[in-house]
């Protein structure tokens, strides 16, 4: 979609995106949005990516479900989510674990992690071991531990393949809540599909409802949401993501929003198969890069597990949604290429 | 206190039985924060609580520990037939959103209040004690659960 950017070398030769908005960010009583990371756009550096497809988009009406995923193509971008049921010492400790749970990570180009569990932070750099052990280069960025209890507190994570997908952690935020409206605040981060031209660029929020609290908790998010929107605009292509413990038809004030979409629908994304619990949401009009494919992962298809194996992993399924590598823009948008100045 | 392999079990397989709940409310003191998190979760599925065991499960909302304290509390407002209890369960409730010293507890001992259909003289002046807490979720939770009432 549109791009107003400007870039520029930072005073540490680092290429980065100069933000005049900063310090202006929107401002609601009960929730405010504010920068963790040094914030700011991706540089695309056109000399250092490869080539993408000019496969012309399908952006379909109603998606097609399905429980398997497709194979990762060089003209898609598939981005994922998955809760990992406390992933922590014990499931780092279990290498037919983790084998099984890189082996979901390296189906994705980006894949949004909820329910870390784990103080000294090795769980996702271990996950990062088995991820890459057979070459792969998958890097992550890492939300802050959040919660509300003393006994324990919760990391998101983004895991995103760098020959893929462009990001870093100061291309993420945490959603500041000052009024503690939500028990784990959404986690924010910035990508960049790597292609030569046009390449697609989005916005991930990823979130973790409390179930206990899950009809205040999505209303918050509603608003969490078209605050993002806002705060990222010109970038149109903001996609919501997690567990929201509620499936569609029950999304409150989410499902209010003028063309917000469901992309998992109302396929089971429990192991067990009994309930709807997580999703991708976007705005279908802003985010014509979807292709129509998308839906949840079935690991004990994938994997040929029973559903005791397949709960060791976790009690949810990944669910997933295709995007196509470059922008799709339905208007005369300007696309930022090079060291062209855009500004914001 | 249980092992954490004993309160995997139990979140697999979705069916926490009510001789279960005091031990697992107790093995919330543990330092562990994969065992707590796992507890967490079975405490969740818990979704109703039978008038017999309230007495047992309210003598810990005053608990030292906090996260036994914050999980009683929740469980107080799960409890069945409430007005059976409703006395013992509101007085339990208002002593620790008075003078429990973990906010949490107190945020949780408010939202426990607001499940009431009728609120003692006690709660009533507990909940308003705190009406202005510098805590911004608690004070919403208090509003919320007078609010309820006065409707």
């Amino acid at each position: 979609m549109a791009r107003r950017r400007s870039y520029s070398r930072s005073s540490y030769g680092r290429r980065s995106y100069s933000r005049r908005r900063r310090g202006g960010i929107p401002v609601y009583p009960f929730v405010v949005l504010a920068l963790i990371g040094v914030g700011g756009y991706l540089g695309c550096d056109p000399n250092s990516v490869s080539p993408g497809s000019d496969e012309p988009a399908t952006a379909s009406s109603s998606p097609q479900y399905s429980s398997v995923i497709p194979e990762r193509s060089a003209s898609k971008i598939l981005v994922g989510s998955f809760n990992m049921q406390r992933l922590g010492k014990s499931k780092m400790k279990d290498p037919w674990v983790m084998e099984r749970l890189a082996q979901v990570v390296r189906s994705f180009d980006v894949i949004a992690i909820q329910e870390i569990n784990n103080k000294e932070q090795k769980a996702i750099p271990t996950l990062l071991t088995y991820v890459n052990k057979e070459g792969a280069n998958y890097a992550y960025t890492i939300s802050p531990l959040l919660g509300r209890s003393e006994r324990y507190l919760e990391q998101y994570a983004f895991v995103y393949d760098t020959t893929r997908v462009r990001s870093g952690q100061e291309y993420t935020y945490t959603v500041s809540d000052q009024e503690d409206m939500m028990h784990r605040e959404p986690f924010v981060g910035r990508f960049q599909a790597v292609s030569k031209s046009q390449p697609f660029e989005f916005t991930l929020v990823n979130v973790h409802t409390d179930p206990d609290e899950v009809k205040q908790e999505l209303d918050v998010l509603a608003f969490v949401y078209q605050q993002v929107r806002q705060y990222e605009s010109p970038e149109d292509d903001v996609i919501l993501l997690g567990d929201l413990n509620q499936a569609p038809g029950k999304l409150q004030q989410l499902e209010q929003i003028p063309s917000m979409r469901s992309l998992v629908g109302n396929m089971p994304t429990m192991t067990k198969g009994e309930k709807t619990n997580d999703n991708i949401l976007v705005n279908a009009q802003a985010t014509l890069e979807f292709t129509g494919r998308s839906g949840t992962f079935d690991l004990e298809q994938a994997f040929q597990l029973s559903e005791k194996d397949a709960l060791r992993l976790s009690d949810h399924l990944p669910v997933w949604a295709e995007f196509t590598l470059n922008e799709q823009a339905p208007n005369t948008g300007q696309v930022a290429t090079g060291e062209q100045a855009l500004t914001r | 206190m249980l092992s954490l392999q004993q309160v995997k079990t139990l979140v697999s397989s979705g069916n926490v039985e009510e001789q279960e709940v005091l031990a697992l409310l107790q093995t919330m003191a543990s330092e562990d924060e994969e065992l707590c998190a796992w507890t967490d979760d079975a405490l969740q599925q818990i979704d109703s609580i039978s008038p017999h065991l309230a007495g047992e499960i309210a003598v810990f909302c005053m608990d030292r520990c906090s996260s036994i304290a914050l999980w009683a509390c929740k469980l107080v407002a799960r409890v069945k037939q409430q007005e059976a209890e409703s006395d013992l369960l509101q007085t339990s409730l208002a002593i620790a959103l008075a003078q429990h010293s973990s906010v949490s507890v107190q945020q949780s001992a408010a939202a426990a209040l607001a499940t009431f259909e009728g609120l003692t003289d006690q709660s009533r002046h507990a909940l308003q004690s705190k009406i202005d807490a510098p805590d911004p979720r608690l004070r919403r939770l208090v509003r919320r659960a007078l609010e309820r009432r006065a409707a």
